[in-house]
């Protein structure tokens, strides 16, 4: 039987996990064994992907993948072994091993050697890894420790770069964050970018953050990074949501069997960090490794892998210590089958031909394929020391609360009404109530400060030239964009709403079937909705897409999601042409970025992206409260983003405008826009607008700005047309096209050098050059048909 | 033009050159590329996008 056929609230074990590549590893690592318990918890929306519970939380896999996977409903004891209990071994009731806190390390590492490691010189600097799966608190223990504000969010994978910080009262001790990963063995781009730093920068220790609500997946990035033999400190986040559901972890025993420091800790409030912070410069100043780096057992069934991985590192100790890997690591991922560490050690024929017999003969006396049996050793062992050392709660109340919101939310017929109404519920907020509402409020502000200004100058009779600079170029201009502040605000409000409460993660499971048929996975949804946002943080979240050819796809398709900064150029055509419709026009702008968004991916799967998305394997958060200070910081950050770019470069631009605008060649002042400077740069683009209706040298300037910030098209309309003379030059057909127009041609500069960071200069060429001419396209077929 | 037209000039031009100044070296310096930061030290948070130059 396959885990595709499952019945809904079945339980089953696996047999054995199919497939092959990057995939199936993947699977393994996040505990898709041979032996574990699934339980089918429900069908998206449109029946496809699923969701299964295995080893205390939720994944989802598409039946595609699940349809790889042999399940058993019978006989479902676990597969244990008795004899290998002497590799965990039994303890009760012990006290406190006090490892990462003074001499007990040492007397064990260095009986018989006489002496004991030297501590580093507390004023030497000391570099730390903060290491962990996807959303389990990193960045929140991050900001607790360096008392910065990075971004967190309830999704895993918001991280998707190292981030540095200096540790509060620790001035020489800096602190890397690390993108999310579930295992040492990279399956998407981000995960490359932890596991490079946590091999080649050697940081002096680790901090091993683990959500201990499903401990037995977390341990099992633990033990890999114990096999690098660096220092590290394991901090058990969320310890508080296990206890209050009446589960509680063994501390002592843990770091007894494990032999690293264990530290339980609350990264929201703050409890325990204290104590991790001085755990971990302990065992980074007297470079205390882990205790213990042997998992397999050396009898019992499971025997055949300590022999094979025993031989294997004895026949590749030069090599390791000559490519610099530490041993143990290098040959478990050499017995993976890791490109990267095979290439990285340079074996002769003869080594590889070794050790591929080494591994047949351990496949067939274990039963198992190389990697599956790899797997099954670290969850042995991890089952093991998880039986002695943790009290599972009952369901957690968070556990129940995210069941029983997800049967509305991600439910058959209600989860796409959700979806549609709670998007709905957003935007009409945004634009029509309360966004609105404050916007007008501030404009206000705006305008009566503006009338103030102009009076004042009045008064003091200052001459016409300066009277212009500062009433239309500069007031004109920033206040212009000033104004829709609120808006933007909102949306990003909401936007942080969905991520953090993990409703975001959702979006992803029940969108994956239809955006697989536009050649996207689920997951691209998160970067495609951030987009209406901001196109920077979303072409970044695009890391987050395990295949290359889903992050392009994904990265090409962002920038027709309309961001905020278009925002006000739709509000100022609204003002002026559909008073009484705006909210109808602005929504319409949103369906054509999506609808154009959507024929481009249908034409991209069919030309330069034909083949499948890759597979669907996330896991589903619990629902959390959003926290208020992060969702207010964010608030906070992107009101100083906009405000800091509406007085640079907004400012800049429209002093240039203004400038151009008001002289010619010969620095007259003229009478008449047409004679200025602008006018006659920007004439000859004019033309290649005419088909569009729009072959006025004024709007082709504005577009051009544009490309700086597109909010700066609004300051230079602002500047460049009266009331009246916009009512002149454009009617209803040409303002809407031209609106088409400014949604859909090239992506401001910044995201632009995003795009070219991400997937270099050709493509981000390729971004703007396609871009204004799909745009060109669009506006020309509306002109046509309005 | 009067004295103080001259002044709210001047006003205007320093604080131009001043922002260009600010702008300028925000560019050249380093931080992130989506212009949130000063520098990497200086990382504001989540506005940033997260890439080194």
């Amino acid at each position: 039987m396959k885990l595709s056929q499952l019945s809904i609230g079945k339980t089953a074990r696996i047999t054995a996990v199919g497939g092959d590549g990057a995939l199936r590893q993947h699977l393994l690592d996040m505990g898709v064994i041979p032996g574990a318990e699934a339980t089918l918890v429900r069908h998206a929306p449109m029946g496809d992907p699923i969701e299964i519970r295995i080893h205390g939380y939720e994944l989802t896999m598409r039946k595609a993948d699940a349809s790889q996977i042999d399940i058993t409903t019978k006989g479902l004891e676990p597969q244990t072994d008795p004899s290998e209990d002497a590799y965990v071994a039994l303890v009760s009731e012990i006290p406190h091993p006090g490892l990462g806190e003074g001499g007990r390390y040492h007397e064990e590492q260095t009986a018989g050697l006489g002496s004991v490691p030297q501590a580093a010189d507390a004023g030497e600097p000391i570099q730390l890894a903060l290491v962990g799966n996807q959303n389990c608190g990193k960045t929140t223990l991050f900001n607790r420790l360096t008392g910065s504000n990075q971004h967190v969010g309830n999704f895993p994978g918001v991280t998707v770069e190292r981030k540095d910080g200096v540790v509060k009262g620790h001035p020489r001790v800096t602190i890397t964050d690390l993108p999310g990963i579930y295992s040492l063995s990279p399956y998407t781009s981000e995960e490359v970018v932890s596991r490079r730093f946590v091999l080649e920068q050697k940081p002096h220790a680790i901090i091993n953050i683990i959500d201990t609500t499903c401990i037995e997946r977390s341990l099992y990035l633990t033990m890999q990074l114990m096999e690098l033999g660096r220092p590290m400190v394991l901090a058990l986040n969320f310890i508080d949501e296990m206890e209050a559901a009446g589960g509680t972890v063994r501390v002592n025993e843990l770091e007894q069997m494990l032999g690293v420091p264990v530290v339980p800790i609350c990264a929201v409030s703050g409890d325990g960090v204290d104590e991790l912070i001085g755990h971990v410069l302990h065992v980074a100043r007297y470079q205390e490794g882990p205790m213990r780096q042997d998992f397999c057992p050396s009898t019992g069934m499971r025997s055949a892998v300590h022999r094979s991985l025993h031989a294997v590192m004895h026949l590749i100790e030069d090599h390791a210590e000559r490519a610099g890997i530490p041993l143990r690591f290098a040959a478990t991922k050499l017995m993976e089958g890791d490109t990267l560490t095979s290439e990285a050690l340079q074996l002769s024929q003869n080594e590889q031909e070794t050790i591929e017999h080494l591994l047949k003969q351990m496949e067939e006396e274990r039963g198992m394929d190389r990697q599956a049996t790899m797997a099954d050793m670290r969850y042995a062992f991890i089952l093991s020391v998880a039986g002695k050392t943790v009290v599972h709660p009952r369901e957690s109340k968070e556990h129940r609360r995210s069941q029983r919101i997800d049967r509305i939310l991600t439910g058959r017929w209600t989860a796409l009404p959700s979806f549609i109404g709670i998007m709905a519920l957003i935007f009409w907020f945004t634009f029509n109530s309360v966004g609105a509402w404050l916007q007008e409020i501030f404009e206000e502000g705006i305008d009566a400060f503006t009338s103030v200004a102009d009076s004042t100058l009045t008064a003091w009779d200052i001459a016409p030239a300066v009277h212009s600079l500062v009433t239309d170029g500069v007031l004109a201009g920033v206040g212009s964009v000033l104004s829709f502040l609120p808006i933007i605000i909102c949306l990003f409000f909401f936007l942080s709403m969905l991520e953090d409460s993990g409703y975001m993660a959702r979006i992803a499971f029940v969108m994956d079937k239809p955006l697989r048929r536009l050649g996207l996975s689920g997951r691209s949804i998160v970067p495609l909705l951030m987009g209406f946002g901001c196109s920077v943080p979303s072409i970044m979240a695009s890391r987050t897409l395990p295949s290359e050819r889903d992050r392009k796809m994904t990265i090409l398709l962002t920038p027709f999601m309309s961001c905020t900064a278009k925002i006000p150029i739709y509000a100022f055509f609204v003002a002026a042409f559909f008073p009484h419709n705006g909210a109808w026009v602005m929504m319409s702008m949103y369906l054509i970025g999506i609808v154009v968004g959507i024929l481009m991916a249908l034409l991209l799967k069919r030309t330069a992206f034909r083949g499948e998305a890759v597979p669907f394997v996330m896991e589903l958060p619990n629902y959390r409260r959003p926290i208020p200070r992060n969702v207010l910081h964010l608030l906070w950050e992107k009101a100083k983003d906009f405000l800091e770019r509406a007085f640079t470069v907004i400012f800049l631009a429209s002093i240039v405008i203004w400038f151009l605008q008001t002289f010619n060649f010969h620095m007259e002042m003229v009478e008449n826009n047409i004679d200025s400077m602008l006018a006659r740069i920007a004439s000859p683009i004019a033309v290649l607008f005419q088909p569009l209706g729009l072959g006025d040298w004024r709007i082709i300037t504005a577009l051009v700005s544009g490309f700086l910030a597109k909010e700066s098209v609004v300051s230079t309309l602002g500047g460049l047309f009266t009331p009246e003379s916009l009512q002149a030059t454009l009617n209803t057909v040409t303002c809407f096209t031209l609106m088409v127009f400014c949604l859909l041609y090239t992506p401001c500069v910044a995201a632009v050098a995003t795009v070219r960071r991400e997937l270099g200069g050709k493509w981000a060429m390729i971004v703007v050059c396609v871009q204004c001419l799909v745009a060109w396209l669009v506006a020309w077929i509306f002109a046509l048909v309005l | 033009m009067n004295v103080q037209s001259w002044i709210v000039l001047a006003v205007v031009v320093v604080t131009f050159v001043a922002v260009f100044r600010y702008y300028w070296k925000k560019q050249r310096r380093g931080g992130c590329s989506c212009g949130s930061c000063d520098s990497c030290d200086s990382c504001s948070g989540s506005s940033c996008c997260g890439i080194r130059r």
